[in-house]
């Protein structure tokens, strides 16, 4: 007979719930979240380990109460009963037994059973308000008129059918795990287990040509409870020495108290990783490699979230025109594509230099400029480009557009510069080539 | 230097002009423009707003050119202006071409589609931003297949390498001997619109400004510019700047040439227009003067027909006699309305039923000469078979000559402000500036023209091809079309509109007329009611009149014990005065003091005397406050009209306070005192969007007498009638239920072995009076044909139905149908309550073919199965759900105890107690209503079990307990009782949310057991 903890939250969210989801990993290796308020335990054989079940109840109930969480928990042969308890069942919390349990439900409503809500709503008016009135109704005559859910639910409930629960860490997509007869704890000794396992997986990765961008290290202590390390990369990865040498920083960190029994490494995700052709030249395929290790290295020190690329932004103000985006994301924002005829330089100058400019009457355009006391003298002259402020950015000042000139100098110098609002200031915001 | 912009778009072309078309024109005349065109998107929508700006400008200095741009499906661009009248016809056919094929807003146009349709076209094409294959391939072809007549247009929008980038264009169109012509492509009159024009392209393409990105143009050079500007930016091409000005004296096409005639086929072969109408009015004239026509009738006869004549507006005249005359061999219920019953002819004509001489109306308030243009006939037909004579006038007409008026849908505040704070991403908390920047764009962009929608009945019909008029297209609902003009476009051009409008009395009436005969052998017509029937009074005098045409909302209620309508003269009057005009105008206290007797009648001159008498001296019709503007205020008939209008429309927008003013001199120069003039002028307001004209109120207040009539004499029939012809008219089919059962009649319930579709009467043994039976058409959700079929099964065989699965098996019905029966508890006849036909019919699944359902039931024949029973008022919250009323018992005699225990009194208790008092009533929400006339109040009507209750809740409880008084289903209220005359409020101190009593009905229930809908009025 298994034996369920059903915990029922009314007004957590859905990030608090991940998290307690997470934390009841303390409780049973099998839990999973039941619904948008609430998580199921398998609680099958654990309850001992916390002095039994009205120990582990309240042991529960005190840690959330004390979190600040409204919460209510119901501990039954199966899962349905302890779903129903939790949320309908009053003072009852623990019932065991097939004879029990339906004397336990009889009074409660029909939404007890976990139905779909219209299928509640016929029952109710059809005057069937409690599980007792369901149950005295033939089980045909109830799959008739609403499918097989009604009698599924009763039974699973009423411990007559099988109901599986599928944990909430997702299925590693490979895994490989060592128990050792001994405990461990130095950090040498688990790189030594590490090493192996990785070898294992990372076979199995090349034999699918398939890469990696998380793995996960469960380290079991022999009290039971977990720690865990893992490593992350930028780009799918394979490689033993790589990955040993991310997940080098983190071993430290592991806390082995009375020693490590059993080592699982899960592949958390794997995407398609050809084998590439060394070329014969030879010397591009490791810089690409080292660029992305170098990505991967500095990522792991600093956090992936400071390690950046630059991407084009859709903004025609050259100083919005660039952004910044996590160099290891697996999904790059697509550039925008750039309207070709507004050329840009490849650095700017920031901020922009004010210069002193003389332009041609009545066209407006530079003549000759100072930059320090360098004089130049216009040759060519492109422009204007009359770009608009972002107004949006700033709402006091809206009216606000600058004219930009490409010109050449007589010694062939190129300059890009401004004529801003006001109509009187030149600045010079860039050089081309 | 002489320019003439050929390229300007138009909020016209929705959500990327940001400037109306008045705008543009009055800037491009500002600027001394040679010429500018209009060039929308595929429509034509905004041109008569620009011609008509264009035609009233003081000092004209620039030509207005009919344009439109053409987006093809291919993803190109033409601009296309027609040279002629002609050629102006080609372009609305290809318009109403494209936008036929394509669904409502859309346009479909090829290539091949322009050239058929090229003759006498001007073409342009516009400046490209790069130059793609695909753009230069439809460029060579454009200058090959319309050689001669087409142009490239060159623009310069400074995104910096504009001088070259233009050369290249002009050398490519130079390679193919195109010709090329300078334009600005218009969004905006001027630069500040930058903004708007931003905003209203992220509304476009549904993103906030932060995500718009390119989408947004760069800068802010798309405006109207001076002659000169333009010189400067096209100094290297002198010939595009000229060849604007030749091609805009080629464009002399301009929209007084659109002449608009009436149709003809109508008019009796071998006669004249107004020959014919001449006889069908006399021989009308015959019909409703039985006794011989008089001299008057004969006088005024003659004296209309000569203005007509003079306005050669015959034929307008016999299209709506056609029409009309079609309605009434159908027997389809019709009434002219509005200012038509100030008309003979009409009323001869059988379009209205009020006979003006009795009624002293003058014509000349329908037709006036100083008016020049054309009158307005309004027909109220049936709600229910309204379409039946539209789609009469597409099959008479045709679709190309006969099209429904559009109306310009605006932007109003609430959408502006939902909009707006999207795309900016404002809210409660973003800083000051920001919010202001938000409000000024909204301020810009409220009252900018969102879609066409249609016209809730305007109908022109054409001579000829309409399509070549104005560009036709989809409406939203099949089978109507619909044209790019609204009615204030129309009006402009003089052309014909016949308002065909749907009235849901009409409806009842017809039905009432017809169950009159089929079961009390009692012929009537609207007519041929006499219209002095004292009990008939006596009932509206009481303020019985739940159902009763007009007079049955709140409002009326309390004023028919105040006016105590004797007369039918006085049943215009309370029409009429109850009204946001005479309200805003603060006429009704004194018209009910003067009529009381408690106020001298005086008049204000005597040459107001001969306005005002009618109505003892105070305004309350729409063409007394015309007068008084004439006659008081000095103001020409012209210009008293055009008042009006300024307060109806958007257009006009700025000229209502420099008329107020001159309102205001002119009555003091003639002496008014400033008190009245203010409260004149505060009623013309009202009048402006919701005045009645006397004739209006007359053709009105003939259907007030006629439903009244029938509610008097006959409640059953008005009750069955009024069923029938939901959804109409104020109040939900409970209350009329219950209305009718407060007179006596006899309702019986929903019954598959007895009801029709509809709701029938059925003779009772002993009783004069028949029974009400409800229709299934009550049961809600249950869909017609399948409603209407157990009915004719059960009819054709004349064999009762004996259990819910023979009903299956014999109709075939499915799944959902048998659930809505039997939810609504229609099995009672056969033994069987309704939580034994839900179970029963759960075995019956879809739709079996007969013979395999037979066999299949007897499979599965099941016992009867052990389900609780149900309460009473398990019972009526059912009822509720499933047809929203009950006969059993109202809802709230289950809460009694409670409401008794919370000192709550029943509204019977209610009428017996002193005014002044304080009390607490409790009831479930009818309606709330919060008329424009009295902004912050909030006027609520409760129902308990014994009777309705009025509530006023004033604006400092309405804020107070805003969530109780605006949500809840079930209102307590503790305040004043407050008595005028037969008149009783409540007047609210305080107002609590009792709904959640409602759930204690269904003990078994958690979930709100009754949910009411309260009708909302604003």
């Amino acid at each position: 007979m298994r034996c369920f903890l059903s915990l029922f939250c009314p007004e957590i969210d859905e990030d608090r719930l991940a998290k307690l989801v997470a934390w009841c990993d303390r409780y049973s290796p099998l839990v999973s979240r039941d619904g948008s308020n609430g998580a199921i335990l398998d609680i099958t054989g654990c309850a001992h380990l916390f002095g039994g079940e009205d120990d582990l109840l309240f042991d529960l109930q005190r840690r959330l109460e004390r979190m600040g969480l409204e919460a209510h928990a119901a501990i039954a042969d199966s899962w349905g009963a302890a779903w129903a308890l939790a949320r309908y069942g009053g003072h009852q919390f623990i019932v065991h037994g097939a004879s029990q349990t339906i004397a336990a439900l009889d009074g409660l409503p029909v939404e007890a059973l976990r139905l779909p809500e219209n299928t509640v709503w016929e029952l109710r008016r059809l005057g069937i308000v409690n599980i007792a009135a369901l149950r005295r109704m033939a089980a045909n005559s109830l799959t008739t008129r609403f499918g097989p859910v009604v009698v599924q639910r009763l039974q699973q409930a009423l411990l007559q059918a099988e109901e599986p629960l599928t944990p909430w860490r997702p299925p590693a997509v490979y895994r490989a795990s060592r128990m050792l007869a001994e405990p461990v704890s130095t950090v040498g000794s688990v790189e030594y287990v590490l090493q192996d396992l990785l070898r294992e997986v990372c076979g199995k990765l090349e034999l699918n040509h398939l890469g990696s961008r998380h793995m996960d290290l469960a380290c079991f202590r022999v009290d039971g409870t977990v720690d865990r390390c893992e490593a992350r990369t930028s780009k799918p990865n394979r490689s033993v020495p790589h990955m040993m040498r991310l997940f080098a920083g983190n071993l430290e960190k592991l806390w082995a108290n009375f020693g490590f029994e059993t080592f699982v490494l899960s592949v958390c995700d794997a995407e398609p990783l050809y084998p590439l052709q060394a070329s014969l030249a030879s010397n591009e395929l490791e810089q690409g490699e080292s660029f992305d290790l170098l990505v991967d290295r500095v990522g792991m020190k600093l956090g992936f979230g400071e390690v950046n690329r630059i991407v084009v932004r859709e903004s025609y103000l050259p100083e919005y025109a660039t952004a910044f985006c996590p160099a290891a994301s697996a999904s790059i924002p697509a550039s925008a594509e750039w309207p070709e005829y507004r050329v840009r330089p490849v650095r700017l100058i920031d901020p922009p230099m004010p210069i002193q400019v003389s332009v041609s009457i009545p066209g407006g355009e530079p003549v000759q400029f100072l930059i320090g006391r360098q004089n130049h003298r216009v040759v060519r002259c492109e422009g204007p480009e009359r770009l608009f402020a972002e107004w949006w950015r700033d709402p006091e000042n809206t009216d606000r557009s600058r004219d930009y000139y490409r010109v050449e100098d007589e010694q062939g110098m190129r300059f890009w510069m401004y004529l801003d609002a006001t109509r009187t200031s030149w600045y010079l915001h860039g050089h081309f080539a | 230097m002489r320019y003439a912009e050929l390229q300007t778009s138009s909020n016209f072309s929705f959500l990327r002009g940001a400037s109306h078309p008045q705008e543009i024109v009055n800037a491009a005349n500002e600027y001394g423009h040679y010429a500018v065109a209009l060039t929308d998107r595929n429509t034509l929508s905004g041109i008569v707003l620009a011609h008509s700006t264009a035609r009233k400008l003081k000092v004209r200095r620039t030509q207005f050119i009919v344009g439109c741009r053409l987006d093809l499906r291919n993803g190109q661009s033409l601009l296309c202006y027609p040279t002629n009248r002609k050629a102006y016809g080609n372009l609305t056919r290809l318009l109403t071409l494209g936008r036929r094929r394509a669904s409502k807003g859309e346009c479909w146009l090829d290539l091949a589609d322009v050239e058929e349709h090229s003759e006498g076209q001007e073409l342009v094409l516009p400046f490209p931003q790069v130059l793609t294959t695909q753009a230069r391939a439809h460029i060579e072809h454009c200058a090959n297949a319309f050689q001669g007549r087409i142009h490239q247009a060159l623009t310069h929008s400074c995104r910096g390498d504009d001088r070259q980038w233009i050369a290249s264009v002009a050398d490519f169109a130079h390679t193919l001997s195109l010709p090329v012509v300078a334009t600005n492509d218009v969004l905006y009159h001027e630069p500040g619109r930058k903004m708007l024009q931003d905003v209203v392209t992220c509304i476009r393409e549904k993103c906030t400004i932060h995500e718009a990105g390119f989408r947004l143009e760069a800068n802010a050079e798309r405006h109207l510019k001076p002659g000169n500007v333009m010189a400067r930016l096209f100094a290297q091409w002198p010939e595009a700047l000229e060849a604007t000005i030749l091609l805009a004296d080629r464009c002399r096409f301009s929209m007084e040439e659109l002449r608009y005639e009436y149709p003809e086929e109508i008019i009796t072969p071998g006669l004249s227009a107004f020959e014919d109408l001449r006889i069908r009015t006399l021989e009308g004239a015959k019909v409703r003067y039985p006794d011989g026509v008089s001299e008057a009738v004969h006088r005024q006869i003659e004296h209309e027909l000569k203005l007509i004549a003079e306005r050669e507006y015959a034929p307008y005249f016999l299209t709506v006699h056609e029409i009309v005359k079609f309605a009434k061999s159908k027997e389809i219920l019709c009434q002219g309305r509005g200012s038509a019953a100030n008309s003979l002819v009409c009323f001869c004509l059988g379009i209205t039923e009020a006979d003006p001489i009795e009624r002293k109306l003058l014509f000349e308030r329908f037709i006036s000469a100083a008016r020049n243009e054309p009158p307005d006939i309004d027909v109220d037909f049936e709600h229910e078979r309204r379409e039946e004579v539209i789609q009469h006038i597409y099959e008479k007409y045709g679709r190309d000559r006969a099209g429904l008026t559009a109306t310009v849908v605006h932007y109003r505040t609430k959408r502006v402000i939902r909009e707006v704070s999207k795309v900016l991403e404002i809210s409660q908390e973003s800083p000051t500036p920001q919010k202001e920047l938000a409000l000024q764009l909204m301020r810009q962009l409220t009252g900018f023209p969102r879609h066409l929608s249609q016209h809730v009945g305007g109908f022109v019909i054409a001579r000829g091809r309409l399509d070549e008029l104005v560009p036709v297209e989809n409406a939203r609902m099949k089978d109507r079309t619909v044209i790019q003009w609204e009615k204030d476009d129309i009006d402009e051009l003089g052309m014909m509109k016949v308002d065909i409008l749907a009235l849901g009395m009409l409806t009842a009436i017809r039905r009432s007329f017809h169950m009159l005969q089929k079961h009390y052998g009692k012929t009537v017509t609207l007519a041929s009611i006499p219209s002095d029937d004292e009990a008939v009074y006596k009932m509206l005098q009481n303020a019985d009149s739940v159902g009763v045409f007009q007079v049955e909302s709140r409002a009326q209620q309390s004023m028919l014990p105040r006016l105590k309508p004797k007369t039918f003269y006085d049943l215009v009057i309370e029409v009429a005065i109850v009204r946001p005009g005479p309200i805003q105008g603060n006429m009704v206290h004194p018209y009910l003091k003067r009529r009381e007797g408690r106020e001298p009648v005086e008049y204000p001159s005597d040459a107001l005397r001969d306005v005002l008498e009618k109505t003892l001296g105070v305004p309350l019709f729409q063409e007394q406050a015309m007068q008084i503007a004439i006659i008081g205020a000095g103001f020409t008939p012209d210009e008293a009209d055009a008042l009006r209008r300024s307060l109806a429309t958007f257009r006009h927008v700025g000229t209502i306070s420099s008329l107020r003013e001159r309102f205001l001199q002119g009555m003091r120069a003639n002496g008014y005192s400033d008190d009245f003039a203010e409260r004149c002028f505060s009623q013309i307001e009202g009048f402006g969007t919701y005045g009645f004209p006397e004739a209006h109120a007359i053709s009105f207040a003939n259907l007030v007498y006629v439903s009244a009539w029938i509610k008097c004499h006959y409640p059953d029939v008005f009750c069955a009638a009024l069923l029938n012809s939901q959804p109409m008219g104020f109040y939900a089919p409970a209350q009329l239920v219950r209305d009718a059962r407060d007179h006596g009649v006899k309702i019986l319930p929903i019954d598959v072995n007895h009801s029709g579709w509809e709701t029938t009467l059925e003779h009772i043994e002993g009783d004069a009076r028949c029974a009400v039976r409800l229709g299934l058409h009550m049961v809600s959700g249950l869909a017609e044909n399948e409603g209407k079929r157990v009915a004719q099964v059960r009819e054709e065989s004349g064999v009762l139905y004996t259990s819910p699965e023979e009903l299956a098996r014999r109709t075939g019905s499915n799944h959902r149908t048998m659930d809505r029966l039997a939810q609504a508890d229609t099995f009672a006849s056969m033994n069987t309550g309704r939580r034994q036909a839900l179970w029963k019919i759960g075995a019956v699944e879809g739709k079996l073919p007969p013979l395999f359902a037979a066999t299949t039931a007897d499979l599965f024949q099941e016992p009867d199965a052990d389900l609780p029973a149900a309460t009473d008022s398990q019972e009526v919250v059912a009822d509720y759900l499933a047809q929203g009323l009950s006969l059993r018992n109202h809802p709230l005699t289950f809460l009694r105890r409670k409401l008794k225990a919370k000192r709550a009194i029943t509204a019977a208790e209610l009428k017996v107690t002193p005014a002044k008092r304080m009390v607490i009533v409790a009831g479930l929400v009818l309606f709330r209503q919060r008329p424009g006339t009295a902004k912050e109040t909030m006027f609520i009507t409760l129902e308990d079990e014994t009777g309705a209750v009025n509530l006023i809740v004033w604006k400092q409880v309405h804020e107070k307990h805003h969530k109780a008084v605006v949500q809840s289903q079930l209102i307590a209220c503790w305040g004043e009782v407050q008595r005028e005359g037969q008149v009783l409020h409540v007047v609210a101190r305080h107002v609590w949310d009792w709904s959640p009593m409602l759930q204690g009905l269904d003990p078994d229930d958690s979930a709100p057991a009754i949910r009411l809908r309260s009708r909302d009025f604003r």
